[in-house]
């Protein structure tokens, strides 16, 4: 099993509060090297650059949603295999579909904890056998 | 906001065509007029072209509303988020500065480390504990514009007989869970 301490992680979310409060978490569960941004567009951009190894994001964002992310991740040959952690205040069941069917690895409703956020990264973590 | 904004919008929509459809109707009534007598349509039509008026200035006030209200109901929430924000901001900050203090606590424990050192580091650290309480008064603030943002939209609103359509119900976390088990591979 790979240092997962060393994973960088890439938290998209429009509110910067929402984005600190995810890094605060990652790091209180041992994950230091989070980068940020601010929607799905600055997201993509930055995933393309490389480097990264999972995406947490938000759904609801300008300029690219979370679901549009999510499906270019999955639709670039290079990013496809990325785990893909969505968070997000949509929790109608129409979502949690849409989502699946693009190929989310994991779903967690705000508001959460933090004992949502690891039991979720764990339980991705051991289906991609990181 | 969404419902409101939908509930105004359903407004404007049935009350503007029927003021055109009252105008609109108003000439295919002249030829049995001719027919008729012009004596005994005469009123008929007087009174469907002063209904079609009170009926289009009745529909050019909703109009207005739904420009004026939504504006300093925008304000309004305009001003909740960023007290939300600011309140979030200032909650992490003074977290952040407390776990910092009690990081540095933990390290002085394995080194050397003095009772005056340990009672100044408690105090700090309550203080920002007290800090984080205090920030969470935006929330009486906040609910306070929500409900001045309310009463706005009230002038603006119809409600539709039934409640409109009914939105769809938010999962919890575990039903999410279960729903994700059975349409992931």
């Amino acid at each position: 099993m790979a240092d997962r301490s060393t994973l960088k992680f890439l938290v998209v979310d429009d509110f910067s509060t929402m984005r600190r409060i995810v890094r605060n978490l990652l790091k209180e569960l041992g994950f230091t090297n989070v980068d940020e941004a601010e929607d799905g567009a600055v997201g993509l951009a930055r995933l393309q650059q490389g480097g990264v190894d999972f995406v947490v994001s938000d759904w609801n964002m300008p300029n690219m949603d979370g679901l549009t992310l999510l499906q270019n991740v999955r639709a670039d040959p290079k990013l496809k295999g990325l785990p893909f952690l969505m968070i997000t205040a949509e929790a109608k069941k129409e979502n949690i579909i849409a989502a699946a069917q693009a190929g989310a690895s994991g779903y967690i409703v705000k508001p959460f904890t933090a004992a949502t956020l690891q039991e979720k990264l764990e339980k991705i973590f051991e289906r991609m056998g990181m | 906001m969404a419902t409101a904004s939908k509930t105004r919008v359903t407004k404007a929509t049935t009350t503007k065509p029927v003021a055109k459809k009252m105008a609109t109707k108003v000439p295919a009534k002249k030829p049995a007029a001719r027919k008729s007598g012009a004596s005994s349509a005469r009123p008929v039509l007087q009174e469907l072209k002063s209904l079609a008026k009170v009926l289009g200035k009745a529909a050019e006030s909703l109009n207005k509303g739904r420009k004026s209200n939504p504006k300093e109901v925008s304000t309004i929430l305009g001003n909740v988020e960023r007290m939300t924000s600011e309140a979030a901001t200032q909650s992490l900050n003074e977290a952040e500065n407390a776990k910092h203090i009690v990081s540095r606590l933990t390290d002085s424990l394995s080194r050397d480390w003095s009772r005056k050192d340990i009672e100044t580091s408690l105090r700090e650290v309550g203080a920002h504990l007290t800090n984080i309480i205090v920030a969470q008064e935006f929330q009486d603030l906040a609910g306070q514009s929500i409900r001045k943002a309310m009463k706005a939209l009230v002038g603006s609103i119809i409600v539709t007989e039934g409640g409109g359509q009914a939105e769809e119900r938010r999962l919890s976390q575990k039903e999410i869970d279960s729903l994700l088990n059975d349409l992931m591979p």
